[in-house]
C-alpha cells in the first residue's frame, strides 16, 4: 500500500538546504543582484540604452526587469515615478516607502489591488542618478507566494548597479565577466556551457569574451589552438599573414594558468583590404581549478593592448556565489 | 506506446522521479571516450505486421558526461539528486545542470536505455500551496 504521509527525506532536505545557500549573481546593462541558484533568465532583449530581462525557475516567469537611460539632461525621477504611477494603474495605486537601495534614489512600490479574480499585482521602480538608469522590476502576480516574498525581502534588496568609472560587471548563468569601461553590447550568445558577449566602443574597438566549460570535454572536441580561431559570430574581416598561436600564461590568484595568444592583422578580403583594417589579439587559458576555457579577443584600429585583455581574463568567473550573507 | 512515454508529469513529480538503468546486452566502457550500450529494443507494431522479429538489438555510444549521467542512474538517486550532484562535479550553475541533464534523461529515456520509477504519492508544493492551489485557473479550465 502506498504511504500518502508527505514526509520530506533527509537526502532531500539537504539537497534543499545546500541550494537555498547558493545564490547566483545576475548583472546585466549596469544593473545587478542576486537571486537563488535555482532561478534564471529566461529572455533578454535589448541593450544598453533599453530593454527588458525576464527571470523564471523551471515552472513560470517570476520576474521581469526593464531599464531604460534617461536622454533628458533635466530628468526629473519624482515626476517619472509620478507618470509611472498614473500610467500602469490609474489612482488605486499607493506609492509606498521602498527598501533603501543605496544607489538608487528615488524608488517606489507600485501596488495595485486585486481585480476579480486576479491577484495583487506589484511593480517596484527606481533611479540610479550616477548611470542614469530607470529600472522597473514586475513581479508575476501568479507566482507563488513564497517567490514574491522571496523577491521582495531578498532579491531586490540586493540590487545595486553594476556599472562604475573602472567597468562593468556582466554575469549570466554560470558565468561573470568584467568589462572596461565605454564598451557597450552588441552581441550575445548564451549556449549551454558556452557564454560569448561582444562589445563594441569608439574608434572600432571590438572586444568578445567567452568562457566554455567544462573544459574537460570542450578540449576533448577542440584544442585550445582551434578554440582562439572558432569565435561564434561572424564578420567580413579575415585574419590575414601568420596568425599562428604562442603559448601565453596568466598568474591570478597565486597560481599561473596555461593558455595561447595569437597576434593577426583583420582586413576585408581584397580588393578592398586597404578599408578599416584592424590590429587583433585574442587570448584563451584553461583554468583547470574551475574546469573552464577562458577566451577573450580584442580587435583595434590601433595597437592591441595585451594588458587589458589579461585583465579581462583573470577577472572571469563564475556567477555562482557560495553563503554570502544577505544584505 | 510504453507507459513511462504517456505518463503527465508535473515539473515536481518529474524531478522527484528515480531514473534506473534498463538492463543492457552489452556495455563496453571505452575511458576516456564514453560509454558503448546495447540493448534489446521492442520493434514497433506495424514493422511486426511487415514480418520484422520482435526485439532487435541497438548500441548506443555515450560521451563522457552520458556516461556519468547513464551510470548514476542507479534508482536510488532522483533526478534533483543528479542535477545537484552534475552540478556540483562539473562545476556549473543549477540551472544549465537541469536543463543538460534533463535533456539527456528524456533522450535516454525515448532511446530505451532508462526507465523513470515514479513515486505516485500526492505530493505537497511547500508554504501550505498544492498545485492546485497554486493554479487555481487551470483547475477549473480542466
Amino acid at each position: 500500500m502506498p504511504n500518502n504521509s508527505s514526509t520530506t527525506s533527509p537526502n532531500q532536505a539537504n539537497h534543499d538546504l545546500q541550494r537555498a545557500e547558493r545564490q547566483l549573481k545576475l548583472a546585466w546593462s549596469g544593473w545587478q543582484l542576486r537571486m537563488p541558484c535555482e532561478w534564471r533568465p529566461l529572455k533578454i532583449e535589448g541593450a544598453a540604452q533599453h530593454g527588458r530581462l525576464m527571470v523564471g525557475d523551471g515552472d513560470e516567469t517570476l520576474f521581469q526587469i526593464k531599464w531604460s537611460r534617461a536622454a533628458a539632461k533635466r530628468f526629473d525621477p519624482q515626476r517619472w515615478l509620478a507618470h509611472r504611477l498614473r500610467t500602469v494603474g490609474g489612482r488605486k495605486l499607493k506609492i509606498e516607502e521602498a527598501f533603501s537601495l543605496k544607489d538608487f534614489f528615488p524608488s517606489a512600490w507600485l501596488e495595485r489591488p486585486a481585480r476579480g479574480r486576479g491577484r495583487r499585482a506589484a511593480m517596484w521602480c527606481g533611479y540610479a542618478p550616477a548611470a542614469r538608469l530607470l529600472l522597473e522590476c514586475v513581479l508575476n502576480p501568479l507566482a507563488l507566494d513564497r517567490s514574491q516574498d522571496q523577491i521582495r525581502h531578498h532579491v531586490l534588496p540586493s540590487l545595486k548597479l553594476a556599472q562604475s568609472q573602472a567597468g562593468s560587471q556582466w554575469a549570466v548563468f554560470d558565468a561573470s565577466f568584467h568589462i572596461p569601461p565605454d564598451l557597450n553590447l552588441i552581441d550575445k550568445r548564451l549556449m549551454l556551457g558556452d557564454i560569448m558577449l561582444r562589445f563594441a566602443g569608439r574608434g572600432r574597438r571590438r572586444l568578445a569574451v567567452r568562457q566554455v566549460y567544462p573544459a574537460s570535454l570542450a578540449l576533448q572536441r577542440r584544442s585550445m589552438e582551434q578554440w582562439l580561431r572558432a569565435w561564434p559570430y561572424s564578420e567580413f574581416r579575415r585574419v590575414k599573414g601568420d596568425d599562428s598561436a604562442q603559448t601565453w600564461h596568466l598568474d591570478r590568484n597565486n597560481c599561473r594558468l596555461a593558455g595561447f595568444k595569437r597576434a593577426g592583422h583583420k582586413c576585408i578580403p581584397r580588393p578592398l583590404g586597404w578599408i578599416g583594417a584592424q590590429e587583433t589579439l585574442s587570448v584563451g587559458v584553461h583554468d583547470e581549478q574551475k574546469g573552464r576555457l577562458l577566451l577573450a579577443e580584442y580587435d583595434t584600429s590601433a595597437q592591441a593592448d595585451e594588458t587589458l585583455l589579461s585583465q579581462v581574463v583573470a577577472k572571469m568567473d563564475r556567477a555562482t556565489l557560495e553563503t554570502e550573507p544577505a544584505p | 506506446m510504453s507507459p513511462t512515454r504517456s505518463a503527465n508529469l508535473d515539473r515536481r513529480q518529474a524531478m522527484s522521479a528515480k531514473p534506473i538503468r534498463v538492463p543492457a546486452i552489452k556495455v563496453v566502457d571505452r575511458r576516456k571516450e564514453g560509454l558503448m550500450v546495447t540493448v534489446t529494443v521492442h520493434r514497433p507494431g506495424w514493422q511486426r505486421w511487415l514480418g520484422g522479429s520482435e526485439e532487435f538489438e541497438r548500441t548506443f555510444g555515450l560521451d563522457v558526461l552520458g556516461r556519468w549521467v547513464y551510470q548514476a542512474c542507479d534508482g536510488q538517486a532522483t533526478v534533483r539528486a543528479l542535477i545537484d550532484r552534475f552540478a556540483a562535479e562539473q562545476n556549473i550553475g543549477l540551472a544549465e545542470a537541469e536543463a543538460a541533464v534533463t535533456t539527456f534523461l528524456q533522450t535516454l529515456t525515448g532511446k530505451g536505455l532508462i526507465a523513470l520509477r515514479l513515486d505516485r504519492r500526492p505530493q505537497s508544493i511547500g508554504c501550505g500551496q498544492t498545485h492546485s492551489d497554486r493554479h487555481p485557473d487551470r483547475e477549473q479550465g480542466g
